[in-house]
């Protein structure tokens, strides 16, 4: 317990010197080949998401159940004023309905859903070059086109558009 | 009831009967022939007398005769015999004939006639001794004498006459008297024969027939008696048996029992030996009683300090509850800021940089309150366990002092028990030793019993044996009285 203790303080001294230090150094810019990522879980599988892709990340928001024939939808929600419509990315993704949808990601670009999933890991930023194509031979997911690996293991991305993509087509179904 | 005895004593009472009738008659014959052959001498005698008389007379008077016609005295002997013999020969003859009056009168006739004739001869004798032989011849002449001598044998013929018809008289009395004795002895004899020949053969019959009825019942009851002593024997000789096989198992009872007192005197002494095993237990049991309630104290102690420790990790657990919020909300602003940031283009690149930062801080915190929180979560799982360690531990001490409360009221239990087990083997012990005297008692009756048994055995068996004995005489005397019949 004596050690735990020396740890702890050897570790909130280093901290505090990180933070101070991080106001003496330069403002360091952003090298370009690093690409933002951001770590999720959907299940128990890891997956990352493209930060350029979203346009915000909410916890515990607050869901309106609607009626409807689409499992995947979850509901309805309000986000700075605007009702967005929250799809399930587990089943978007195959997965078997179940988990929490706790965590929220709202999508960037015209058309504007939340995805909602069950654990946020974090934000990473990795080197572009970790981002691979994913090939034809590995396992067919979902609106996976790409995999990043990391030290310990290989996240596939999900490819929101195609994910849109097929909320859209799903929509003109209904429609009609 | 005409038994043996009276019938065979009717049968000879009857013979003796007749018998003494035929003996009695037979004597009497006898007696009245003795008395008519002695009346029959003794009128012989009376003839002889009478002949003697007569012949004295006759020799006196021939003496006389031959003294007159010689004058020799010799010749006077018979005359001088004759005439001393005469009175004592007429006494005799009185005396005789005593019974005879007719007799009696001729005597007395008789009496002086010889007197006159000896007077007569004496006379003659005297003359012719005195005078010579013929002046005696003279008076012998004259006829007196020869009249006298006359009239004496007319006198001794009528009695020789009247003896000789009395002789007749008797002798056909005698005669009749010999044949009616003959008739009456034969007759008698000859019914005597029949009648006893008849007796003897109806005795004998009946008898036969009654003792062969006798017998048989006999030989039926030797049968039965036979067989009920077959019966006996062959009851005895079961008994014998039983009596052996109850010998037995009384004596495998006598053992038992004894192996029963032992055996209860052995559970009396463990009884006694667990009593006290008991109440060590028992003291043991609440020393271990009491250190478990110590336990159990200090075990509630923890207990407390851990739900405390628990209570405090738990604060510890909210306040870092909101520190990882806090940190998440930084984290998700920094993240979100960083969109803005590069939707804001290069006006926001600063802005980014310091978003970048806030998100560096914000990823660091909420790595150290992951790491506190795997802490609090290791101190609360630890706590955790601790608590239901102790829980269980003091679940168990519950339990524990509860099973050794309830081993102390087992141990108390046990020694009532052992106790009453004492005590009832003590009473087993008791009524085991009773019991086994009273089987040996048993055993001793037993013995007497098989004893009797053997005795009687023996005896049925001599009683079996007579019971042969007398069937084999009752055939022999059946045989004896039946001789047709061989059963």
């Amino acid at each position: 317990m004596s050690e735990n203790l020396t740890g702890v303080i050897e570790r909130s001294t280093e901290l505090r010197r990180a933070f101070d230090k991080s106001f003496s150094v330069a403002p360091v810019t952003r090298a370009t080949d690093l690409e933002d990522l951001l770590d999720i879980r959907v299940g128990l599988d890891p997956y990352a998401i493209h930060l350029n892709q979203v346009t915000g990340v909410f916890a515990d928001k607050p869901v309106t159940p609607l009626p409807g024939s689409f499992p995947e939808l979850v509901g309805i929600a309000g986000f700075r004023g605007a009702i967005v419509p929250v799809y399930d990315l587990r089943i978007l993704l195959g997965y078997p309905r179940g988990g929490s949808q706790r965590w929220l990601i709202l999508t960037a670009g015209k058309t504007r859903i939340a995805l909602a999933f069950d654990q946020f890991e974090g934000h990473t930023r990795v080197a572009r070059s970790a981002i691979a194509e994913e090939g034809a031979g590995e396992t067919q997911q979902h609106h996976v086109r790409e995999v990043v690996r990391t030290a310990n293991l290989v996240r596939p991305i999900v490819h929101l558009p195609s994910i849109l993509e097929v909320i859209r087509k799903r929509a003109r179904q209904e429609n009609l | 009831m005409w038994t043996f005895g009276k019938k065979i004593a009717a049968g000879f009472a009857i013979s003796f009967a007749l018998l003494a009738a035929i003996g009695v008659v037979a004597y009497r014959s006898t007696e009245s022939l003795t008395k008519t052959s002695y009346m029959v001498s003794h009128t012989h005698l009376v003839l002889e007398n009478i002949a003697n008389i007569l012949s004295q007379m006759k020799d006196a008077e021939t003496g006389q005769r031959g003294f007159v016609i010689t004058d020799d005295e010799a010749y006077l002997e018979p005359y001088e015999s004759g005439r001393n013999s005469v009175d004592k020969l007429v006494k005799d003859l009185r005396e005789l004939t005593a019974d005879n009056p007719h007799q009696q009168k001729r005597i007395d006739e008789l009496e002086p006639l010889i007197a006159r004739k000896l007077a007569e001869m004496k006379q003659v004798i005297d003359l012719r001794r005195s005078a010579g032989f013929e002046p005696s011849r003279k008076v012998v002449l004259e006829g007196a004498g020869k009249k006298t001598m006359d009239d004496i044998r007319r006198v001794l013929e009528q009695m020789d006459l009247e003896e000789r018809d009395l002789l007749k008289q008797r002798a056909s009395e005698v005669e009749a008297s010999a044949s009616g004795a003959r008739l009456t002895i034969g007759l008698g004899t000859l019914f005597c024969l029949l009648f006893v020949s008849a007796a003897g053969f109806f005795l004998t019959s009946s008898l036969t027939r009654q003792i062969a009825l006798a017998v048989k019942h006999v030989q039926n009851s030797s049968a039965e008696l036979q067989s009920a002593a077959n019966q006996q024997a062959t009851g005895a000789k079961e008994q014998s048996t039983a009596m052996n096989e109850i010998t037995t198992t009384i004596r495998e009872l006598l053992a038992t029992s004894r192996q029963i007192a032992e055996s209860a005197q052995r559970v009396a002494q463990i009884a006694a030996q667990t009593v006290s095993a008991a109440r060590t237990g028992d003291g043991t049991v609440d020393k271990a009683h009491e250190s478990i309630a110590g336990i159990r104290h200090q075990v509630d102690q923890i207990v407390n300090h851990m739900l405390e420790l628990g209570k405090k990790s738990q604060q510890i657990g909210a306040v870092l509850e909101i520190v990882s919020e806090l940190a998440e909300q930084t984290n998700i602003l920094a993240i979100n800021a960083t969109i803005e940031a590069a939707g804001a283009g290069d006006t926001g690149k600063r802005f980014a940089v310091v978003a970048d930062e806030i998100r560096k801080l914000a990823d660091r915190v909420a790595g150290s309150t992951k790491e506190i929180r795997g802490l609090i979560d290791d101190v609360r799982s630890a706590v955790n366990t601790t608590v239901m360690a102790t829980e269980t531990g003091s679940k168990s001490v519950e339990s524990g002092s509860k099973q050794f409360a309830d081993v102390a009221v087992a141990f108390k239990q046990i020694a009532d028990l052992v106790g009453t087990t004492t005590e009832a083997a003590r009473e087993i012990e008791l009524s085991t030793k009773q019991q086994t005297t009273a089987v040996e008692q048993v055993n001793v009756a037993i013995a007497n019993v098989a004893q009797t048994t053997k005795e009687t055995e023996a005896s049925s068996g001599q009683t079996l044996q007579t019971a042969s004995q007398l069937a084999m005489l009752s055939a022999e005397l059946l045989r004896l009285v039946q001789p047709q019949v061989t059963a």
